[in-house]
């Protein structure tokens, strides 16, 4: 039996007594503690695992024959299949959440009719996979005890329904709010945030309102549990109410500033294809390993990449830029795209306890490429931020670049400076090339026809 | 007949019941249930689940109520001859 090194675990595994999750070898592994034996042998020998591995909504592992690095605890080792990149519920579209919410409660109520319960259903727990919500915690499932309540309820309100009916009843960004409450959208502030009318909704009442008033009422009260009792077909019908009342959330991407970009923008056609044919020239000079499009938009430019089976995270600010991006690719089946929510100019922190639950972007880099398009002069000039701090931060997040100059003469800079100063004297081409030489090699450099604008293929310099 | 189909039928419609009173085991869990919770669980467990069992046994029930009613119009049938 092969012994495994001093491994390193991860620090988002250690809530759950069940068992943790630890790198060895650059490969993900999760310790299954014998105190759980008796519910994993259940999930597999019950035939839940496989029905739920081959419908695609939980992740596949197989188990291995290692000498665990705490022997004391384990029951067994697996192998889970490895997630190309996490991404955290706040980074979703609303179509995005929503999805995941739903993928959670086939997966109760499949559980229940095998006979087990999620006890855990933070949104954590799915990542997209080839394009869909795959639940990745195999540790999640127990044996359902006849009258037993499911122990996930208020975190399944918490982490999914809360952020969806207030992104649909009150405004899209309170998605954000699951940045700052990691195990969820409080019900009483959900209940409080939400329009009077949603109590008119029977499952919002319920599910928010009611629950949040029964959470404020029996607060730090110890019950008997046995007097309380929730039969499995009371399970069931918590579980379809809670399906309709998703099904019933329904958010109209309509146009911002971003969303319309392509329609409000100085690209001739011409202009805008020989742009496309450079991006791909490039892509397929370098072959990259994977690619994050950061400013991608509705993914337009991420699409040259993915369309080449590269690995490619399609970042935008804008919600509903990365909705219709996520519409599109769940309408055409797209595998190797992964629309995500981001704004650079504050990405996504550490969170989490000790700062290291939650990976933060620059974490989950760095990226094998980094495409950059009409993006630079948004970074310099909507945000004061110099040139030489955003070489920095791409340099920490990438090994090559492509990038676009945007001049001051183009009209979507002048745009920018119509109602502000012109402080950006730096601003200007020789010195984008000089900063960005301070870090990179440039490579390649095209004109792009009928524009100002300059494309460029670079390398980071090894130091 | 009608005694085996109503017995049938009862049972069918405290089966739901018995899952309510059905033996309750604790076992350790990680996860904090919040006292609220799994009081608004039982109340709304009990509302949402008797329309599960209606759905469930929706077939049954029509076909119940069904007989009843063509057995009482065959009886005021029978009785308007005799009259």
């Amino acid at each position: 039996m092969k012994k495994l090194k001093t491994s390193s675990i991860d620090p988002a595994s250690f809530r759950d007594p069940s068992g943790f999750v630890f790198r060895q070898d650059g490969s993900i592994y999760r310790q299954i503690n014998a105190t759980y034996k008796e519910d994993y042998d259940h999930l597999i020998d019950c035939g839940l695992c496989k029905t739920l591995v081959e419908a695609g909504v939980l992740i596949r592992h197989e188990e291995v024959a290692f000498e665990s690095a705490r022997p004391e605890m384990a029951y067994k080792l697996v192998k889970p299949e490895p997630v190309p990149f996490i991404s955290h519920p706040y980074e979703w579209s609303f179509s995005q959440l929503k999805d995941a919410a739903l993928t959670t409660l086939h997966i109760q109520r499949k559980a229940l009719d095998f006979g087990m319960s999620l006890k855990d259903c933070s949104a954590y727990n799915i990542q997209f996979m080839k394009g869909k919500p795959v639940f990745i915690d195999t540790l999640s499932f127990e044996k359902y005890r006849e009258g037993k309540p499911w122990v996930a309820y208020r975190q399944f309100c918490q982490h999914f329904l809360a952020p969806l009916a207030l992104m649909s009843h009150r405004d899209v960004r309170l998605g954000q709010l699951s940045r700052v409450h990691l195990d969820g959208i409080p019900l009483d502030l959900a209940s409080r945030l939400l329009p009077f009318r949603t109590r008119f909704t029977f499952s919002l009442l319920f599910h928010i309102h009611l629950h949040a008033k029964s959470q404020s009422r029996y607060a730090d009260r110890r019950i008997d549990t046995k007097r309380h009792k929730v039969g499995r077909l009371g399970l069931i019908g918590i579980v379809d109410s809670l399906q309709s009342a998703l099904k019933k959330l329904r958010w109209h991407a309509g146009g911002t500033e971003w969303g319309e970009y392509y329609q409000d923008t100085n690209y001739s056609a011409e202009a805008f294809e020989h742009k496309r044919q450079i991006v791909a020239e490039f892509l397929d000079r370098v072959r990259p390993k994977n690619v994050w499009d950061i400013g991608a938009n509705t993914g337009i430019f991420s699409r040259i990449a993915s369309q080449r089976g590269i690995p490619t995270i399609s970042f935008d600010i804008d919600p509903v830029a990365v909705e219709r991006n996520y519409l599109e690719c769940r309408q055409k089946g797209e595998i190797d795209i992964l629309p995500l929510l981001l704004d650079l100019t504050n990405p996504s922190p550490s969170i989490g306890w000790a700062n290291q639950e939650r990976a933060s972007l620059t974490d989950r880099g760095p990226a094998d490429m980094v495409l950059a398009l009409a993006l630079v002069h948004h970074l310099a000039i909507s945000n004061n931020v110099p040139l030489a701090r955003i070489v920095e931060f791409l340099a920490g997040i990438c090994h090559r670049l492509i990038i676009e100059f945007v001049p001051k003469s183009d009209s979507q800079v002048q745009r920018l400076l119509a109602t502000r100063e012109d402080i950006f004297s730096q601003y200007e081409q020789a010195a984008f090339e000089r900063d960005f030489g301070q870090c990179f090699t440039i490579q390649h450099s095209a004109r792009i026809r009928e524009s100002e604008r300059t494309l460029y293929l670079m390398e980071k310099r090894h130091p | 007949m009608y005694m085996k189909r109503s017995a049938g039928l009862i049972s069918a419609s405290i089966a739901p019941a018995v899952f309510f009173i059905a033996i309750h085991q604790d076992v350790p869990a990680y996860l904090d249930a919040g006292t609220g919770s799994i009081i608004l669980q039982a109340v709304l467990g009990a509302l949402v689940g008797a329309l599960v069992a209606v759905k469930l046994f929706w077939g049954q029930i029509k076909s119940f109520f069904g007989r009843l009613f063509s057995r009482f119009k065959r009886n005021e049938e029978t009785q308007d001859q005799q009259h």
